[in-house]
């Protein structure tokens, strides 16, 4: 079975998370699904998106600080963005932007994994901007304006967690819309 | 300065008016009757400036909309006597602006960003007027005209063929473009023939929704205004009400002020020095600068409990009193960081690896100047012009502390010249502690003041009827030595009320020269170039 064709994401299914269907799903999978997955996990690559004060906090993650070890380990930064699993989107969604973040969500690797860091990303905040999940499924979101450092370990945590159990979003544009 | 002010009032008459007469800022208000024919008459106009009173430095222009009229402020600087005219222009519901690019380059990239946000024409002394507007200038630049390349993809075979030339696009998706801009570079033979230049991608109105609201609401979005460090914005905007109201600053507050400063201009350095390094395949060298940035940001952690956006600044001094103990860790990581700088700068001055990757694309201090270059980026090109000494704020009178200057304005040139303006940077900290003035930190005999700048309160009391704006009407370009030049703010208020607000960015003025940069040069060259200019998107498109 390959991984695009389940169906069993929660868009399609809202009842989903309420009956613990979700645990359910990974236990019906196989062997080799599951192990495609977590292999997946142990690295995954990543590729930033924004020039605010949120990157600049992110950039701190590759930096030589020891509580950022083991993300360090587990993320690596990518060119191009082709080979890239997660797409790190910050700062705010501007009009001018907008068709540069669709792009860069189309030439991901498949299944598409999209973390949005800070308030601007999450909301639009102060700016009144849009949103970035009103464009493209947003898998993970981390607050803070800007993130502290923990809780971006925190939210890279969670996202790794969320490869490994295969738990995507990722239905294609068309099928959001 | 004084002969310099005297002569223009004799050459342009009675008709200027003094906002700041003690920053040295003159404003003249020029009604130029405005038609086809008066295109010369407005260029002599500019260049008897630029040629008799030798203001060889275009510092901005700002464009306002009003209901009355048009209205264009130019920001003019004399580099022998450091001395700033204002000129603002009547357009008189004119739908031209005449263009002053073949006076001063950097006037090409302020009249770019105008169009872009104004419905209005440029001509340049031609007949015919040329409208540029924004959607003819993205019409070039559609997502689908051309396809993006990865890097490894390029086309680098030997060819002399000029039909070999093609356009790639570099940005937003590729370093070191990520995320800020889009440049576009006609490519053959491994050299750059042309390039274009689309910014903008986070301009998100921040000039125009501050209108309206109270001043002192408006530290918090300009903590937001720069990505590069969160000091500079917030504190010259501070500065600026402090000046309109004539709110003195307690010593203590003053110095702190200037500790946090210079804290910001080492974190901004380390920062560039990090991406450079990284960039062009120094890894090592790249760990050890993030490591030194890491003890900046553990002092920041310590004094404010954030690493960024610290919420510290108020009108009339400090929200915070600096902890105990916090001024010896200054000093001890002062001291750790020159150390450790120092054997760095060993490694990379006349270091022939590095030389060849980065003495690329030089730069002479003419061109500099013409370009409108401030900060490291214009001292890189050896012009001696630094605000904290020419307009010395706080206690930079005192201190001891030198201006370090390039010779060819190269990437190479850049790199040092960040270097030892780190070294200064710590040596001025070392100084400021050594004597740190005992006192309060927060002048609260004043208007503005607010209790929960100092913890009194909880909650904001923000009284509606109160607005905060001096009554009277006021025009302040007021300007400060930012981490990579010169940061400004046009602030114009009538009635009480904030109507026009622009801000000078350095980074939309580098970014502006780069396409004549890097014309005829190398791509590799090309692209570290971008990196050394320090473009900060997020201040640039506002």
């Amino acid at each position: 079975m390959n991984t695009r064709d389940n169906n069993l994401g929660p868009r399609q299914d809202p009842a989903r998370h309420r009956l613990g269907l979700g645990f359910q799903a990974i236990n019906r999978r196989n062997f080799f699904e599951r192990m495609k997955t977590w292999s997946r996990s142990q690295l995954l690559s990543t590729y930033v998106m924004g020039g605010n004060c949120c990157t600049r906090e992110l950039y701190r993650l590759s930096g030589p600080n020891p509580q950022t070890k083991d993300v360090r380990e587990s993320f690596t930064e990518v060119e191009p963005i082709e080979s890239c699993d997660v797409l790190i989107v910050t700062g705010v969604i501007t009009p001018a932007l907008k068709p540069y973040l669709l792009e860069a969500y189309e030439r991901m690797l498949r299944p598409r994994y999209v973390l949005a860091v800070g308030t601007c990303a999450a909301s639009g905040a102060v700016f009144e901007t849009e949103a970035l999940d009103q464009i493209m499924p947003v898998d993970v979101y981390v607050s803070g304006c800007p993130p502290t450092l923990d809780s971006l370990i925190k939210g890279l945590d969670s996202l790794r967690e969320k490869v490994r159990l295969g738990d995507h979003l990722d239905g294609g544009l068309d099928a959001q819309s | 300065m004084l002969n310099l002010r005297d002569d223009l009032y004799q050459k342009f008459g009675t008709e200027f008016k003094s906002s700041f007469p003690d920053k040295g800022l003159l404003t003249y208000k020029a009604k130029i009757p405005f038609d086809d024919q008066s295109v010369e008459t407005f260029q002599n106009f500019f260049k008897r400036l630029k040629e008799e009173f030798r203001f060889h430095m275009l510092v901005d222009i700002c464009f306002e909309e009003t209901a009355s009229g048009r209205l264009a402020h130019y920001q003019f600087l004399n580099l022998e006597v450091f001395f700033y005219l204002q000129v603002s222009v009547d357009l008189q519901e004119s739908d031209f602006l005449v263009s002053l690019s073949s006076l001063w380059s950097s006037a090409e990239t302020f009249e770019k960003d105008i169009i872009e946000h104004y419905p209005i024409f440029i001509t340049d002394g031609s007949k015919t007027a040329q409208r540029r507007d924004l959607e003819n200038s993205r019409e070039n630049q559609r997502l689908d005209s051309i396809p993006p390349v990865p890097r490894y993809e390029i086309p680098l075979q030997p060819s002399h063929n000029q039909r070999d030339r093609t356009w790639h696009r570099f940005g937003p998706h590729s370093a070191p473009f990520n995320g800020k801009v889009r440049v576009d570079l006609l490519i053959a033979d491994n050299r750059v023939y042309d390039s274009k230049v689309l910014g903008g991608l986070h301009h998100r109105g921040f000039e125009n929704k501050v209108l309206g609201k109270e001043p002192l609401s408006l530290t918090f979005q300009f903590e937001r205004l720069c990505a590069r460090d969160s000091v500079y914005a917030p504190l010259l905007w501070v500065e600026t009400l402090e000046e309109m109201h004539h709110i003195s600053v307690p010593d203590k507050a003053k110095a702190i002020r200037m500790v946090w400063m210079e804290l910001a201009r080492v974190e901004g350095h380390l920062n560039f020095l990090w991406e450079l390094t990284h960039e062009l395949g120094f890894y090592v060298s790249a760990s050890v600068f993030a490591e030194l940035l890491e003890q900046v940001y553990h002092l920041f952690n310590l004094y404010s409990g954030k690493s960024q956006n610290y919420s510290l600044f108020a009108v009339g001094g400090m929200r915070k009193v600096n902890p105990i103990g916090w001024g010896t860790e200054c000093l001890e990581a002062a001291k750790y960081i020159l150390k450790i700088i120092e054997e760095q700068e060993k490694g990379f001055n006349r270091n022939p690896r590095f030389m060849a990757v980065s003495s690329g694309f030089p730069m002479s201090a003419g061109q500099a100047l013409d370009h409108g270059f401030t900060g490291p980026n214009l001292r890189a090109c050896g012009v001696n012009l630094d605000n904290r000494k020419t307009k010395p704020r706080y206690f930079y009178d005192d201190v001891d502390f030198e201006v370090p200057l390039g010779i060819d304005g190269t990437t190479y040139d850049r790199f040092l010249v960040r270097l030892e303006e780190l070294k200064q940077s710590l040596r001025i900290i070392n100084q400021v502690l050594d004597h740190l003035p005992a006192g309060s930190i927060l002048n609260k005999d004043h208007p503005l003041y607010r209790p929960e700048y100092d913890g009194q309160a909880n909650e904001i009391s923000m009284n509606i009827d109160q607005q905060g704006w001096p009554t009277k009407s006021l025009e302040v370009f007021s300007h400060i030595e930012a981490t990579e030049g010169l940061l400004g703010y046009y602030i114009k208020i009538e009635e009480g009320n904030l109507t026009k607000l622009h801000v000078r960015s350095p980074s939309l003025v580098h970014l502006g020269a780069y396409p004549k940069i890097v014309r005829g040069g190398d791509l590799a060259g090309a692209l570290t170039t971008f990196q050394s200019l320090s473009i900060d998107a997020w201040e640039m498109d506002r």
